[in-house]
């Protein structure tokens, strides 16, 4: 392997931090990109080349089923709705202390519930990718960045499960799942941009 | 013929529907005439029949038989009220396809397959719940994350499945797999405290896909629990406590938040938790007559969703759009809908001569165990009751005529028909409680 | 077929009537409500039971055994005068779609047998008032109506439930808590103060429907009297039904001097009075009610009806007045009449019991409410000047009238149509009445409150100058700022609540504090 489980790991943990507290969307959603390659990387070890390979095809189909929409939105206003002004909770030192806290949290959890029959490196990331894209859903303000948050959630359980179940039936529908997730974004976001319009 | 048709039908029919999705009478009758046909194959074929598909098996046995007889001739008159009165484009293609992902999640005997199938079936209603600029596309977010978050947790608890299987003197696993399934199935139904998504969806959604969603895809969410409870016995010592306890907070907060509610949406939403909540009782007494009352309770359930959305959907849809509140003076421009409205509400509050036949052997089958926890679940009734019945001050005050003019023929009928259903199902409900009884005494945790 | 043929009869007159033209919509319901009347007096000469199903006690059991027969007769044959009253002109569909419907609940609740009919009887019933106060009622008072009746009939529910499924087991109900849930059932289905909304709805829709809906409301909550009288409720807090019950009688009776909405207010304390009656015991609970109920339902109608005919001539207009005597009559007690049969009957319970203030009482509210009562009289009929009815018109009032007299000569005469064992004890006659020991204080208390009524009737203006301003602050009494402001508060309240709701459902908040709990649970249980 090109990199060590634990380069993996550490990188895993940086592009899953870098979506939940960076708000420009290049930067998440090419962070999102390298998530699904290191990914891929990761399940090389335990899984079939073919199936790693197809895990980072599908990355980067969803890459580019997502990038259209966000690159159509660009330079746009962020939204502001009224019930949703700019706090406290959504300022980026706020986003920065409770990412760490909840890998602190993802750690500690493990530590005290490991996952068994799964590899130390593997339940790691596992544990870190879910962890922050649960926060990453919490803190976001609109169809995008939940649906990255959401996406990086299902890669973190799709980390775990394909450990225990390898069956190619069930690769691929988990598969679709994500791929149909994926078309749902562009689509809210659309709708998202199609009402700024409007109310402008 | 074979059960394999009920799932490829729709899906072959929906390019051709999306093909015609603005045309409404095209994309109408194309999308009616392929649920009428799938319910009639449904119908037709017997019964106690297993597919195999790529190795795995398509079971149609009796009870998933009614199950997909409901599921698409409810899909029929989804498809028919749509036709004058637009669900948004995406509607006709793309309930298709969810009805033949639903189809296969109901028949697929392998529970893993069926919770990714219901899955699928699921982030396509997120384009439905949307529906156009209309709403808010927070609100179809919202649904989406529990979907995941519910079907992870499903996913997960096959795995456990497996530890328990190994392991069967683990208590440890037991509780870990019916934590799992408690999270997963709590959030895929909307038991309370996982509510939280569906009152939104249910307003901003809709009407049509709303009662999808509350009448017809949790149906089937249910008919895989029953399924797991049927086929996996170590379930049984702690599922039906869980069961039981789920289900009386479920009635009861349903009920008292109706209560407190106005915007007919969120009234629909919050009524049909709580006749969730008493499905699961019923489902957790394991009694023949529980579990019978509460799958019959489930299809009276679905039955006064669809005549509320029906209802509620004229009306907001004759008075221009999506409304939180109901308009004054509507009685006297919309009669049908006003009436089949407060009725239907009344029905999912427990009204004597149309909701209360399939609530009765629920109360039956809880009352000799917890008195205190049946007069509890009237309580929750009449939480229901209030909320629909402020709605009449309103209802019957003096307003103006709405621009859209009077009820479309074909849903004023639609309406009418379904009251009467109700009502038929109302006084003489041994018609399908006598039916589902012998049905239930196949699964193996009814006890006597 | 008999059995069902009454039902069937008013259901398919009211659903012809939607698709017929509105020249023939009087006719056909004065057919639907003939048949109905026909067959429910067939019934009575085969009586039986008229549907089974299930266990007698917790199945569904219709029978025309009881003393609903009499209440079920009396329903058609009200609404079946009312119907005939101005025959000639059209009435609108949804109107007499409504009064048939009224009547057809009536009848599924008078000839139910056991709690759980009852309870299904109640639900159509409420379902048909739905439509009555469709068809005019203030909003706010339709809202409150329906809402006070749907949770009377979960009362229902509850002690249908309490009796029938643990008798006998280990779990012990209250049956104070029973008895206090059949007394909240009741008062409601009559429809006494200050639950009185139905009765207030009654005064604002058309004449048609609001007859309807009184004679019904009326008739179907003696019928539970009949039923569950409240002398054998064991524990019932007596002390607060009876101070409630003598403010629905002097409501009522002071009340009847604003000169609006005059049968509501006798209702009210008509029933006010029997409901005294029966709190404090009586030992004729059953005949008292049925007595009295007929009597105040063909009174209030003779009043109703007297109000719509349209007498052309004088002599006309002097029958029609001398019906509209017979129904005041009654209402006051005056003796040979059904009403003075019925007080006779309460007093005398009255005095077995020692309540003699409670006599007391009744006899100042009779007092009160015979001065508006011969006012209307003198004058109301006088008001239509031109009429186009002839004859048959004037002798509509008659009717309803004549049972009135018949009765008060032969108060059997209302149990005679049921079997003897269904009323605690057999009907006293005229004589029998009239020839019992301590009579003179029971004469003394209905015919003296006669004489003083007649006395305030003809000082009426000086005394309501002298007292004007404690009649104008008298709708206080109708509790309308009460309900009101109760409504507000619990609207704030509700708003407030729904806000919260709307805040934690709405964002990531609720998400947040489900996740902390369930963290928090698995944490604590592992």
């Amino acid at each position: 392997m090109v990199f060590s489980a634990e380069q993996l790991v550490w990188g895993l943990l940086f592009t899953a931090g870098l979506i939940a507290v960076v708000e420009e969307w290049r930067i998440s959603l090419f962070a999102l990109l390298i998530q699904y390659v290191l990914v891929g990387f990761l399940l090389s070890g335990s899984l079939s080349p073919s199936l790693a390979l197809a895990k980072i095809a599908m990355g980067g189909m969803i890459f580019f089923i997502l990038y259209p929409t966000t690159w159509r939105g660009r330079g746009k206003p962020p939204v502001r709705i009224a019930s949703q002004e700019r706090t406290l909770a959504t300022t980026f030192p706020l986003r920065l202390v409770g990412s760490v806290l909840i890998v602190l949290v993802a750690y500690g959890l493990l530590h005290q519930y490991p996952w068994e029959g799964v590899a130390p490196h593997l339940a790691l990331a596992s544990n870190f990718l879910m962890a922050m894209g649960l926060w990453t859903v919490i803190l976001g303000r609109g169809p995008f960045r939940m649906g990255l948050g959401l996406l990086t959630f299902q890669t973190g359980f799709e980390l775990l499960f394909t450990t225990w179940e390898r069956s190619l039936l069930v690769a691929g529908l988990l598969g679709l799942v994500n791929i149909l997730l994926a078309l749902t974004i562009p689509y809210l976001k659309a709708v998202e941009l199609a009402r700024r319009r409007v109310e402008r | 013929m074979t059960p394999l048709w009920i799932i490829v039908v729709p899906w072959v029919m929906a390019p051709w529907v999306y093909l015609f999705r603005r045309h409404s009478t095209i994309a109408t009758f194309l999308s009616a005439g392929t649920a009428l046909s799938v319910a009639i194959i449904c119908f037709l074929l017997p019964p106690d029949q297993t597919v195999s598909v790529l190795g795995r098996g398509l079971l149609f046995d009796p009870w998933r038989r009614w199950l997909l007889l409901l599921l698409f001739a409810g899909a029929v008159l989804l498809f028919l009220y749509s036709w004058h009165l637009s669900q948004g484009w995406s509607f006709f293609p793309f309930l298709l396809v969810t009805l033949g992902l639903l189809a296969g999640s109901a028949m697929v005997d392998n529970f893993l397959l069926a919770v990714l199938l219901l899955e699928l079936a699921g982030i396509i209603l997120a384009f439905l719940i949307q529906g156009g600029p209309r709403a808010d596309p927070r609100v179809a977010m919202g649904y989406l994350v529990p979907l995941i978050v519910a079907g992870s947790c499903l996913i997960f608890s096959t795995h456990l499945f497996d530890l328990v299987a190994l392991y069967p003197e683990d208590p440890l696993s037991v509780r870990l797999a019916v934590t799992a399934l408690t999270l997963g199935f709590g959030i895929l139904l909307a038991v309370v405290p996982f509510h939280l998504f569906l009152p939104a969806v249910t307003q901003e959604a809709p009407p049509m896909v709303a009662t999808f969603l509350l009448g017809f895809y949790q149906v089937v969410a249910l008919s895989l629990m029953v399924g797991l409870l049927d086929r996996q016995p170590w379930l049984k010592s702690e599922a039906f406590n869980v069961l039981l306890v789920a289900g009386f907070i479920t009635a009861l907060g349903g009920g008292l938040f109706a209560f407190l509610e106005r915007a007919p949406g969120r009234l629909l939403a919050y009524g049909t938790i709580s006749n969730l909540g008493l499905v699961l009782i019923g489902l957790g007494s394991a009694s023949g007559v529980g579990v019978a009352g509460a799958i019959a309770h489930l299809i009276n359930r679905s039955l006064a969703i669809v005549l509320v959305a029906m209802s509620w959907g004229v009306i907001s849809e004759r008075y221009g759009g999506e409304r939180s509140a109901m308009p004054w003076g509507v009685a006297r421009a919309l009669p049908w809908a006003t009436f089949g409205y407060i009725l239907g509400g009344l029905t999912l509050a427990g009204f004597p001569l149309t909701g209360f036949a399939t609530r009765w052997p629920i109360y039956l089958a809880l009352l000799p165990y917890n008195p205190l926890c049946t007069f509890g679940l009237i309580l929750g009734g009449l939480g229901i009751a209030w909320g629909y019945l402020r709605s009449l001050t309103p209802i019957l005050g003096r307003g103006e005529r709405p621009p859209g003019g009077r009820e479309p023929l074909l849903v004023a009928v639609m309406i009418v028909t379904l009251v009467g259903t109700s009502f038929l199902l109302g006084i003489y409900p041994d018609y399908l409680l006598e039916p589902l009884r012998n049905m239930v005494e196949g699964f193996s945790f009814v006890a006597g | 077929m008999l059995y069902v043929a009454p039902l069937v009869a008013l259901l398919g007159g009211a659903l012809l009537l939607l698709f017929l033209s509105p020249r023939y919509g009087r006719l056909l319901a004065l057919l639907s409500t003939a048949a109905a009347l026909l067959f429910t007096g067939g019934m009575v000469a085969r009586p039986g039971i008229l549907l089974r199903c299930g266990p007698e006690e917790t199945g569904l059991l219709l029978s025309t055994e009881g003393p609903g027969l009499i209440f079920a007769l009396l329903v058609t044959f009200v609404i079946l005068v009312s119907i005939g009253v101005r025959f000639s002109e059209r009435e609108e569909a949804p109107v007499l779609v409504s009064t048939l419907l009224l009547a057809a609940g009536a009848l599924l609740f008078l000839l139910s047998r056991n709690l759980l009919t009852l309870y299904l009887g109640w639900g159509l019933l409420d379902l048909t008032i739905l439509l009555g106060l469709a068809q005019g009622a203030s909003p706010r008072t339709a809202t409150r109506a329906m809402i006070i009746n749907f949770t009377a009939g979960l009362a229902l529910l509850f002690s249908l439930l309490a009796t029938t499924y643990l008798e006998g087991s280990p779990t012990r109900y209250n049956p104070q808590l029973l008895a206090l849930l059949i007394v909240l059932a009741s008062w409601v289905r009559w429809g006494l103060y200050p639950v009185q909304m139905v009765h207030i709805a009654a005064q604002q829709i058309p004449f048609l429907s609001g007859s309807a809906l009184q004679t019904v409301t009326l008739a179907t909550g003696g019928y539970f009297l009949t039923l569950y009288e409240w002398p054998q409720l064991v524990g019932v807090p007596r002390t607060v039904l009876l101070l409630l019950a003598g403010l629905a009688l002097f409501y009522g009776a002071l009340s009847t001097w604003r000169k609006e909405r005059l049968s509501l207010y006798l209702a009210q304390s008509q029933i006010g009075l029997l409901a005294l009656g029966l709190l404090a015991g009586g030992t004729r609970g059953g005949q008292a009610v049925l007595l009295l109920t007929i009597s105040l339902v063909l009174a209030l109608s003779v009043l109703r009806v007297g109000m719509e005919v349209l007498p052309s001539t004088p002599r006309q207009r002097f029958v029609v007045k001398i019906a509209l005597g017979i129904g005041v009559a009654s209402l006051c007690g005056l003796p040979l009449t059904a009403g003075f049969a019925a007080r006779w009957l309460i007093y005398d319970s009255f005095f077995r019991q020692g309540q003699g203030l409670i006599v007391g009482l009744g006899a100042l509210s009779s007092a009160l409410t015979v001065g508006p009562l011969l006012g209307f009289i003198s004058r109301g009929p006088d008001r239509r000047m031109k009429g186009r009815g002839g004859w048959a018109s004037a002798a509509i009032p008659w009717l309803l009238a004549a049972p009135l007299a018949i009765l008060g000569l032969y108060p059997p005469g209302a149990g005679a149509l049921v079997r003897p064992e269904t009323i605690s004890e057999s009907f006293p006659s005229l004589v029998q009445l009239l020839g019992v020991p301590s009579s003179l204080p029971i004469w003394a208390a209905i015919v003296l409150p006669l004489l003083l009524g007649y006395l305030v009737f003809r000082f009426e203006e000086w005394l309501l100058h002298r007292a004007g301003r404690f009649w104008e602050r008298l709708f206080f009494l109708d509790l309308e700022g009460l309900y009101g402001a109760t409504e507000k508060v619990g609207a704030k309240m509700c708003s407030g609540l729904r806000g919260v709701i709307m805040v934690v459902e709405g964002g990531s908040l609720g998400w947040l504090l489900l996740l902390a709990f369930l963290v928090a649970l698995f944490l604590w249980r592992g």
